[in-house]
């Protein structure tokens, strides 16, 4: 009986080792205990288009709407939970010769892990100072809608240093602790459900 | 407690009564007039959401309208608050010397640049890297901690318009940007809200060159407002 059972035992073990090797069984994922979230596109559209890869300066990238006219699209900082805490976003303070705001995100101890920076968009001016980016889910709050035309272009009678042809949503990012998507490429379509910019991680 | 006379409570509540209806109104009539942009609802944003396929758990932030701001003109600098759509003074070009120039992200590129101002920081940082958007008319740079953390960015640019634009909005009630003049020169300085722990920043228009500066701070836990306006000062010191 006693070997019965041991032969039942190797058995077992060995049918769940194949079936892990094989990758049937589901594995847990190995997430640090830290807190990770990813930002999102923040252009409203269900497919956005890359009208200019990655640029400088620094990192950034322009969004058009795949599916039809950009100007007056909504455009949010949207951030996903991928695991750990929540984290928290702030409306931060913003130079630019364009018009845009910037968002800061950080750690609930106060740690900055990156900033977007939102451009040619016309800033709604209800947001609220800061807002939780929750532990779970999409956490998605209102920026502004895309502009049209860009009144600090200077095709408008603004300056050089806000280059604008057309409307389309600017995002850059900076990174203290992350990384930034750099599989999207200028002239292709991406599904904003799914498509993240920066993994943000303490 | 004392007891104040009926008719000195009576004048106290209209007082207060007059000004709230007055909040209500300047309100009501901001958002009639179309002067700030209406959000959208938490309804509205959460079909929006679904419909570009945005699955699972959603957390929707509702706005918080403030529109107790108007646009304020200090010196060169026009204050509009954000989500202003209605009418602001017309802003005129200057001709301002830099034209054209070149994009880069070389930092000893933009080093070279007659633009370019060396600024000195705090003890423990170091320039990270600088980029212009015009080699001509605007230097920018971020210096980092020893754990790479950025921590104050510079910019000195040649505005091309005036007035010169400076989004502001309040937290709740309390400004975050003040006019200012250091030095003579006009100035404006902001914060974000203590609790945030967020940034905190200066910026100076220096009229006999048409050059602005300005510093940000992104760490407030160890760097304050005068020390942001010494390394602004230690810029107009470098080269002008």
């Amino acid at each position: 009986m006693r070997r019965i059972s041991r032969r039942i035992t190797a058995v077992v073990a060995a049918v769940v080792s194949l079936a892990l090797l094989a990758g049937f069984l589901p594995v847990t994922r190995a997430y640090a205990s830290t807190a990770q979230h990813d930002i999102m596109i923040g252009l409203a559209v269900a497919n956005a288009y890359v009208s200019q890869g990655w640029h400088s300066p620094g990192q950034s990238i322009d969004l058009q709407n795949a599916g039809g006219s950009t100007a007056g699209v909504s455009v949010y900082s949207q951030t996903k939970w991928i695991s750990g805490d929540a984290m928290v976003a702030y409306k931060a303070s913003y130079i630019s010769d364009c018009t845009g705001i910037k968002a800061e995100y950080k750690t609930g101890g106060g740690a900055t892990l990156g900033r977007t920076a939102y451009v040619h968009i016309n800033v709604s001016g209800s947001i609220p100072s800061s807002w939780n980016m929750a532990a779970s889910g999409w956490t998605v709050e209102y920026l502004g809608s895309v502009i049209n035309p860009e009144p600090n272009a200077p095709g408008q009678g603004g300056n050089d240093n806000c280059a604008w042809t057309g409307p389309h949503e600017h995002q850059s990012e900076e990174v203290a602790t992350g990384s930034v998507n750099s599989g999207l490429s200028a002239g292709n379509s991406y599904a904003t459900g799914s498509t993240w910019l920066v993994h943000l991680s303490d | 407690m004392r007891l104040l006379p009926r008719n000195r409570l009576r004048t106290r509540a209209t007082a207060v009564l007059i000004a709230a209806a007055l909040a209500v109104l300047a309100t009501t009539i901001g958002q009639a007039a179309g002067l700030f942009d209406t959000p959208p609802t938490p309804e509205q944003m959460e079909h929006d959401a679904r419909a570009r396929g945005i699955e699972g758990t959603l957390h929707v932030i509702t706005p918080v309208p403030d529109h107790s701001l108007a646009p304020e003109r200090h010196g060169p600098y026009l204050f509009v608050p954000l989500g202003w759509h209605g009418d602001l003074e017309p802003f005129g070009p200057v001709g301002t010397p830099g034209a054209g120039g070149e994009a880069s992200n070389d930092t000893g590129a933009v080093e070279s640049s007659a633009i370019w101002r060396n600024a000195r920081v705090p003890v423990g940082l170091h320039l990270d890297h600088a980029w212009s958007e015009s080699l001509s008319r605007d230097a920018r740079s971020e210096f980092v901690d020893r754990d790479g953390h950025p921590v104050v960015s510079t910019t000195v640019r040649l505005p091309q318009i005036r007035p010169i634009r400076v989004d502001v909005w309040t937290d709740g009630g309390t400004r975050l940007f003040e006019y200012t003049e250091i030095d003579g020169h006009p100035a404006v300085t902001w914060r974000t809200p203590a609790d945030a722990k967020g940034e905190i920043g200066v910026r100076l228009f220096h009229e006999q060159s048409g050059i602005e500066y300005a510093v940000q701070l992104s760490d407030t836990r160890t760097l304050t407002l005068p020390d942001a306006i010494e390394i602004l000062r230690s810029m107009l010191d470098a080269k002008n």
